[in-house]
């Protein structure tokens, strides 16, 4: 009997123990898929000078808001944000571009850019923190970086960013131009995928509701530019999801995460001093 | 084997199996964490940047953690499974790129080294004027500094006017 038991309370314990490892395992693999986000310092470094060249190429194409007081008030909500963006290995850059259509952009490894016709749209700084929000979620989830594999190995597009400043081969400089092309193509023209663009909402609403924003801010200002379509259609493109499904989206997001707080907390006040003064 | 120490046995690997965990960090200057994957559940602490976590499950766009009195839940891109770096040691990359001769500078060779900058200089300005790249006015754009203390003042003012409007 007792030797019947103890084969019992073997088998037991070998079960166990495998249970256990298998979950060991999967904390393991849920831990290697948690954090993507950069690999290493090349990858970082790769990740930022993309970025700036990218940024660059923005401001090729737009000029920049000659307005102190307003560059440096949505640089304050954009970093007011960006504290919650769980990328504290990168400096944010916000500005604001001259020019009448509604539309932002995000480089790489910091830099966001939004129009005056953008903010001449917004009623309050809650609008405004939603948007540089989203634009700051395409940034910490790596999506362009992704898309385009831009990494700091050493047979990666980087590697020739980092020789083209260095003095570079022919064939790794036409890659990084490549690249650089087919980034601002996505910006300009294409637009992100889909699930990057959802995803950029969900992630946005959440950190500008961590920060203390009403998370109604990103979807009442879209609410707003469908509002002014197809006049100003410049903020959409072809592969932008259509308005009905970013806002149910939004509105899942909201009712899922339990978003019920600071609803009132718009700060339209000091908006309209910085931005209507 | 004796019964106790069967079950002393099986207790010490029934636990972790059931509870495996993985380390997580705050990334985020703060992580609030909530008592269910809901925000309007409560708030049961909130943690500072840099602070290692138990993590145990995620769901979405939650990590389910270990908190002191048992479990609790925290947005997932508040946090990672790598410390924290910072910025601000960034900053010197970037000093670098906004002079194209920065790499050259480094070599030991004068001569090689103004040779090189020279090089790069019509390298990199080729390439700024085929592609219209503006670097002038993106160092601007980088010059705009907002101080710690600026932008935690901003954030309590927007805290304590938050309902006013």
């Amino acid at each position: 009997m007792r030797t019947r038991i103890n084969v019992v309370l073997f088998i037991l314990i070998f079960a166990l123990l495998t249970v256990s490892f298998v979950f060991a395992g999967e904390g393991r693999r849920r831990l290697s898929a948690l954090d993507e986000n950069y690999d290493d310092q090349s990858d970082l470094e790769a990740e930022i000078s993309f970025g700036r060249d990218l940024a660059a190429r923005i401001l090729g194409n737009y000029t920049l808001l000659d307005n102190v007081g307003v560059n440096h008030y949505v640089n304050l909500v954009g970093n007011a944000v960006a504290l919650y963006s769980g990328r504290p290995e990168l400096k944010f850059h916000f500005a604001v571009l001259d020019a009448g259509e509604c539309n932002a952009f995000a480089a790489p490894g910091g830099y966001v850019f939004i129009t005056r016709g953008a903010l001449d749209l917004m009623e309050n700084e809650a609008q405004l923190a939603g948007v540089l929000s989203h634009e700051i979620a395409h940034i910490t989830e790596k999506h362009i970086v992704k898309e385009l594999n831009i990494r700091g190995a050493d047979d990666s597009i980087t590697a020739g960013l980092a020789n083209l400043i260095g003095g570079s081969t022919d064939t790794m400089r036409k890659t990084l131009e490549q690249a650089l092309e087919t980034a601002a193509d996505i910006l300009f023209n294409r637009g992100y995928k889909i699930k990057d663009e959802l995803e950029a909402d969900q992630i946005g609403i959440l950190m500008s509701a961590v920060a203390g924003y009403s998370p109604d801010g990103l979807k009442n200002f879209l609410s707003k530019v469908k509002h002014f379509e197809p006049e100003d259609a410049t903020y959409k493109n072809k592969e932008h999801p259509m308005h009905m499904v970013r806002l149910e989206t939004i509105d899942q997001t909201i009712k899922i995460n339990g978003l019920t707080q600071n609803l009132n907390a718009t700060m339209k006040g000091r908006f309209n001093e910085h931005i209507n003064p | 084997m004796p019964r106790k120490t069967l079950m002393f046995l099986i207790c010490a690997l029934v636990v972790p199996a059931v509870v495996s965990a993985y380390d997580l960090y705050v990334k985020s200057v703060k992580a609030p964490v909530y008592a269910m994957p809901d925000t309007a559940s409560g708030l049961m602490v909130t943690y500072e940047k840099g602070t290692k976590l138990a993590g145990v499950e995620n769901k979405g766009n939650w990590h389910m953690i270990r908190v002191k009195d048992g479990t609790g839940w925290v947005y997932r891109f508040l946090v990672g499974d790598k410390p924290p770096l910072n910025a601000e040691e960034n900053d010197a990359l970037i000093n670098q790129y906004k002079t194209f001769s920065s790499k050259a500078r480094r070599r030991p060779s004068s001569y090689t080294a103004a040779a090189a900058a020279r090089g790069l200089r019509e390298k990199r300005k080729r390439f700024a004027e085929k592609y219209n790249l503006d670097y002038k006015t993106l160092e601007k754009v980088e010059a705009v500094q907002i101080s710690e203390a600026e932008l935690m003042s901003f954030i309590k003012q927007g805290i304590e006017n938050a309902h006013k409007d």
